[in-house]
């Protein structure tokens, strides 16, 4: 070779070293969506299929029916048809949101885009807040906190959106809630994925927080289902760090089995089962019980595709726990049993913050109206899926926080709102939300609330059944911010 | 013991797919000095097709066959198209032309067959093998052999071929091997067709195994273009130890402990790990292992 092949290449391998280095920084939240929408912005499209320009604006407004409440008495304030504060003109309200519709998560937080735009297309096209319509403003933020974080400054500063929605890519929310709250900047209706949404004073989150869930989980292996010991394998992202977490502070240390961390890029989870059945050996060996490996029960704190991907890995090694497995509303989702059969007839268990499209709930007026609305503009959408019912519940929340604060709405008029919200029901699909509850400060624990779902065989791959029927069917966190 | 033991045998499936994905990069790079980081994405889009073919109710195996062609097509239309023209351009240019067709197959999957995990219709035997107390899924057992058998295949090529002797002698001077006859524009063809059938294959053997998304493949050329490195991107005997070296290692260090430091508790530790050896591997390698040898003799 000669010496300019011989520099060229090493000039390559080097190139090659940095773009791996650089890639290994983001292996755990990748964005490999290297066309993303418009600095991070890009074409978003309606519902109705209608493009719509730059950074996915859009106002609703040309589907007709449906239930979903919206109106308000047109003629009730005096501020009708004028602006009131940045970003509320006489004819739109402008709300911005962060998606993570591409990269890692995406499987997860895409899905929720649809429920918030089917309920505001619903309330635009039933004549909008006063008058006012929604124009949201929304982005992808592919999971990156930073670019997140980017989005929702440019939101604020160059849209100059009234408030923010939802914005279910949490990890950009988590990284810009300083900022938030800086500016004063609301946001109705988030995810509750990550602890900080509910310590802040600018956050209302729609559904029941990780901990809690975790906690509420925790509880049920052990006293419903009667689990002596637990293998935790959690993925290390925000949420799955603090289901960890909670199980790890709710779980009597003489219980936990097993505790192993994944990563996103999980490659095979043979060995991770591997690995829960030696430390499951070990903790045996230290309770003198037989030493198996096999524990009672894995809670399972990851995302659906990694969900997927050990249940199939645990089926080809036969690996099965005594009792079952369960987790988050990460496994309430038809991905997971869709793929194996496993799933349902090894028992596992989810939960979810609303009240979920089962027959158990077909006659709920509020279950129908929302499979009506989103059927309507998303005939394909995915009901069951938990984060998709949360967007259009945190929509529900937003556009009733700006009806009860009147025509003349402001910025501090919805805070003042907000925060007084109580005995709620978003959409009609949340337990009773109440805001001010623990009466501690600014905390804004509103949904307590998880109702615990399990797999059963079917003639196919299984369904969802609620887990526990009569009045104990939802439970309450007692201790939300422990 | 046993438990170690497991914990690498269920590490060389995955390292020998990574070898695969690894030794088409190199195998490109060796013909055309373009190092192409799209190869995750070829193998993706090669899964897809598979899978959206066996979806319109072609059997697996023509399915297979199908998408396998489709891999080679792929691969020629890349470097008839896309690359050839770049030729005459800094190599770099060519590089970032394979990011963007790494961009353009992902964000054609994802747009085409969603972000959710789709089934790959199963090819590969299901159940498990017990052996010295350990348990090893029939489908990694297969996904071994069949990825040892391609390797093997490869490294025929290379040494015992007309096609490899004119993919090496393109390779260590484009001009000089044109002159002694090599038609050098259709080595050159070749080698991204069999390029794109490798990262083709390995996209179908790992798709059971690591989910079928837009994204999931595209991870796993990571560690794929880390056992490239480990080959100075020219040997494929040495990019493929690398790669179940890495594939070892994965598998093996979460279950590592030293006292009460349990790596498995040690956030990103497999993949600081493979990029600290890659980095070590690129300081220490030439010089201080093979010093000048290597060169002059794997390209």
């Amino acid at each position: 070779m000669s010496d300019g092949g011989s520099i060229s290449r090493r000039v390559v391998l080097i190139a090659a070293t940095l773009v791996l280095a650089a890639t290994a920084c983001s292996i755990q939240a990748p964005d490999f969506q290297l066309v993303s929408q418009g600095g991070g912005a890009g074409p978003g499209v309606l519902p109705s299929g209608v493009a719509t320009g730059a950074g996915g604006s859009y106002a609703g407004g040309q589907f007709g029916g449906g239930t979903v409440g919206g109106g308000g008495p047109a003629a009730s304030g005096n501020c009708v048809g004028k602006a009131t504060d940045t970003g509320v003109t006489g004819s739109t309200i402008k709300l911005g949101s962060t998606f993570a519709i591409s990269g890692p998560v995406s499987s997860i937080s895409g899905p929720i885009k649809k429920g918030v735009l089917a309920y505001f297309n619903e309330v635009n096209a039933t004549g909008g807040i006063y008058g006012r319509k929604i124009d949201l403003k929304y982005y992808d933020d592919g999971w990156d906190a930073q670019k997140g974080k980017g989005l929702i400054k440019k939101l604020v500063e160059q849209d100059k959106v009234f408030a923010l929605t939802t914005v279910p890519s949490s990890n950009g929310l988590d990284a810009a809630t300083s900022y938030l709250e800086s500016k004063r900047m609301p946001v109705f209706g988030s995810s509750g994925l990550i602890e900080s949404q509910f310590r802040s004073p600018m956050i209302w989150p729609i559904g029941t927080g990780t901990r809690s869930a975790s906690r509420i989980g925790e509880s049920d292996i052990v006293n419903r289902l009667g689990a002596k010991n637990v293998a935790v394998v959690w993925l290390d992202l925000l949420s799955g760090a603090e289901a960890r977490d909670a199980y790890e502070k709710a779980l009597p240390k003489r219980m936990l089995a097993a505790d192993r961390r994944v990563g996103l890029s999980e490659a095979e989870f043979s060995p991770v089962w591997a690995d829960v059945k030696k430390q499951t050996r070990d903790w045996q060996k230290a309770h003198g019980k037989t030493q198996d490996g096999i524990p009672d029960f894995v809670a399972l704190l990851i995302d659906p595709t990694n969900a997927v991907k050990a249940l199939e890995a645990a089926q080809n090694l036969g690996f099965k726990p005594r009792i079952g497995w369960g987790g988050g509303a990460p496994l309430f989702l038809d991905l997971v049993l869709g793929s194996t059969s496993y799933a349902a007839d090894t028992g596992i268990y989810a939960q979810t913050s609303f009240i979920p499209p089962l027959p158990e709930f077909a006659a709920n007026p509020a279950v129908q109206a929302y499979i009506r609305t989103v059927h309507k503009y998303y005939p394909n959408a995915d009901l069951l899926n938990p984060y998709l019912e949360g967007g259009y519940a945190g929509a529900a929340l937003t556009v009733e926080i700006f009806k009860r604060a009147g025509s003349c709405l402001t910025r501090e008029k919805a805070i003042e709102v907000a925060n007084s919200i109580a005995g709620y029901s978003a959409a009609g699909l949340t337990q009773p939300l109440t805001y001010k509850q623990l009466g501690v400060g600014q905390s804004h624990y509103g949904n307590l609330f998880i109702l615990g779902v399990q797999a059963v065989k079917d003639s196919k791959h299984g369904h969802w059944k609620v887990a526990v029927q009569g009045s104990q069917m939802w439970a309450k966190d007692p201790s939300p911010g422990a | 013991m046993s438990f170690y033991f497991q914990l690498i045998i269920l590490g060389l499936p995955i390292g020998v797919l990574w070898a695969l994905l690894a030794t088409s990069v190199v195998m490109i790079y060796r013909a055309s000095r373009v190092l192409n980081l799209a190869v995750g994405g070829t193998a993706m889009f090669t899964a897809y097709v598979m899978y959206q073919l066996n979806l319109w109710g072609v059997p697996v195996v023509l399915a297979l066959i199908g998408a396998l062609a489709f891999a080679v097509l792929f691969g020629i239309a890349t470097e008839r198209w896309l690359l050839r023209p770049l030729r005459d351009k800094p190599m770099l240019v060519s590089v970032i032309m394979t990011v963007g067709v790494l961009a353009l197959t992902t964000e054609l999957a994802s747009d085409r067959w969603g972000v959710d995990r789709q089934n790959m219709p199963r090819i590969m035997p299901s159940g498990a093998v017990h052996f010295a107390g350990i348990a090893v899924g029939l489908d990694r057992i297969f996904i071994l052999a069949i990825t040892l058998l391609v390797m093997a295949a490869v490294v025929y090529l290379f040494r015992y071929t007309t096609l490899g002797i004119s993919m090496r002698a393109v390779s260590d001077d484009r001009r000089a091997a044109q002159l002694m006859g090599v038609p050098a524009g259709r080595v050159s063809t070749t080698t991204w067709a069999l390029g794109g059938l490798l990262g083709g294959t390995a996209g179908i053997l790992l798709s059971p195994v690591i989910g079928l998304t837009p994204n999931g493949l595209v991870f796993q050329s990571i560690p794929a273009l880390a056992a490239a490195l480990f080959g100075g991107l020219v040997s494929i005997e040495l990019t493929f130890i690398g790669a179940m070296v890495l594939g070892v290692l994965w598998s093996l260090l979460p279950g590592i402990s030293f006292g009460s430091l349990h790596l498995r508790e040690v956030t990103g530790v497999q993949e600081a790990a493979i990029f600290l050896l890659v980095i070590a591997f690129l300081y220490v390698r030439w010089e201080a292992l093979f010093g000048s040898e290597l060169r002059e003799e794997e390209i």
